[in-house]
């Protein structure tokens, strides 16, 4: 069973209020290791930089989006099985579709909480102690 | 029409004269249109609405929402509440967005409401403007024009094409009956947050 605060997470959103949220959750869900980005093209670069076990993503971004985001990491040998999680709005079940068939591991529904969080984490990478 | 107009049974009011339509935002919503005949209409006590505007595309919308439970304590920064309003903020941004240039620089922000209508209750109005103004200064953003405060209710008007705004202030009658029904949709609001609805997995 994977240990919260051994699991590093990469939360990328460009809006610095829904980082800080989703922060707040992960905290409170025991992650410790978690590293911000504001873009796709940031996280592309944390990737290379850091090491991460899970990301969790915004879909709409200013440069690279979440959707492209995922594909990239999906076609590089070394991220194409990094877990994946889109965070997504209320009235986008095309996205969700659309990211099913790109292959991200979950998505969640914002505005969410760390009870839902801690369900669609668990169910991409295990039960958390 | 907006995919978030479609959701709803709307109040679309056309007047047969000019073939203006009103579109009322309800709290909760969030409504972006490109029609240049469409007004945003709606009625605010302590609740904030945010009128974004896209310059270059003319495509224009407008939120509806309230943190009824907000007390200022840092641990609120990101309690249920606060939550409810950035996503409340980041809809409507991206909506615009999306549906606009693409550009934030293109945005055009005039944020309204927050009365402070029962003056024996907590300032709750006063809490919502505070949590507005530090959202888009987080975000990056800079507020164009503002109606904030004050202890009376509003309409407020906004045609998103042109980005004119008409803010009518409410007796004080009215302006407690609005408040009222406010803090009955957002305590179900808040409370219940959104079950995924989507089984996929």
């Amino acid at each position: 069973m994977p240990k919260a605060s051994s699991i590093s997470v990469l939360v990328v959103d460009d809006q610095q209020s829904m980082r800080g949220i989703c922060k707040f959750i992960l905290n409170q869900l025991g992650f410790q290791k978690i590293t911000e980005a504001k873009s796709g093209r940031d996280a592309l670069g944390k990737l290379q930089e850091t090491h991460i076990d899970l990301v969790i993503s915004d879909w709409n971004m200013d440069d690279i989006d979440g959707l492209t985001l995922l594909k990239v990491l999906r076609k590089h040998p070394k991220t194409k099985s990094m877990p994946f999680i889109m965070a997504t709005g209320r009235s986008d079940k095309e996205q969700v579709k659309e990211a099913i068939v790109a292959g991200v591991n979950n998505y969640i529904i914002k505005p969410f909480d760390a009870g839902s969080m801690k369900k669609k984490i668990e169910a991409v990478i295990g039960v958390l102690v | 029409m907006s995919a978030f107009a479609a959701r709803q049974s709307k109040t679309i009011t056309t007047s047969p004269v000019e073939r203006e339509k009103v579109v009322t935002v309800h709290q909760g919503e969030c409504e972006v249109f490109s029609d240049q005949r469409v007004t945003l209409s709606t009625v605010l006590g302590s609740c904030i609405s945010a009128c974004i505007r896209d310059t270059e595309a003319g495509v224009g919308g407008m939120n509806h929402f309230l943190l009824a439970e907000q007390s200022g304590a840092a641990k609120d920064r990101f309690g249920a509440s606060a939550r409810y309003g950035a996503f409340a903020m980041e809809q409507l941004i991206n909506s615009v967005l999306s549906q606009g240039s693409g550009r934030k620089e293109n945005l055009v922000i005039k944020v309204f409401g927050g009365g402070n209508i029962n003056t024996s209750l907590n300032d709750i109005g006063a809490a919502n403007v505070e949590f507005v103004r530090r959202f888009l200064r987080g975000e990056g953003y800079k507020i164009s024009s503002e109606d904030l405060g004050g202890n009376f209710a509003r309409r407020v008007m906004f045609k998103p094409v042109s980005g004119r705004v008409f803010v009518k202030r409410l007796d004080s009658d009215a302006g407690k009956n609005v408040v009222r029904e406010e803090m009955l949709v957002a305590r179900k609001k808040v409370v219940a947050p959104p079950v995924d609805d989507i089984e996929l997995f």
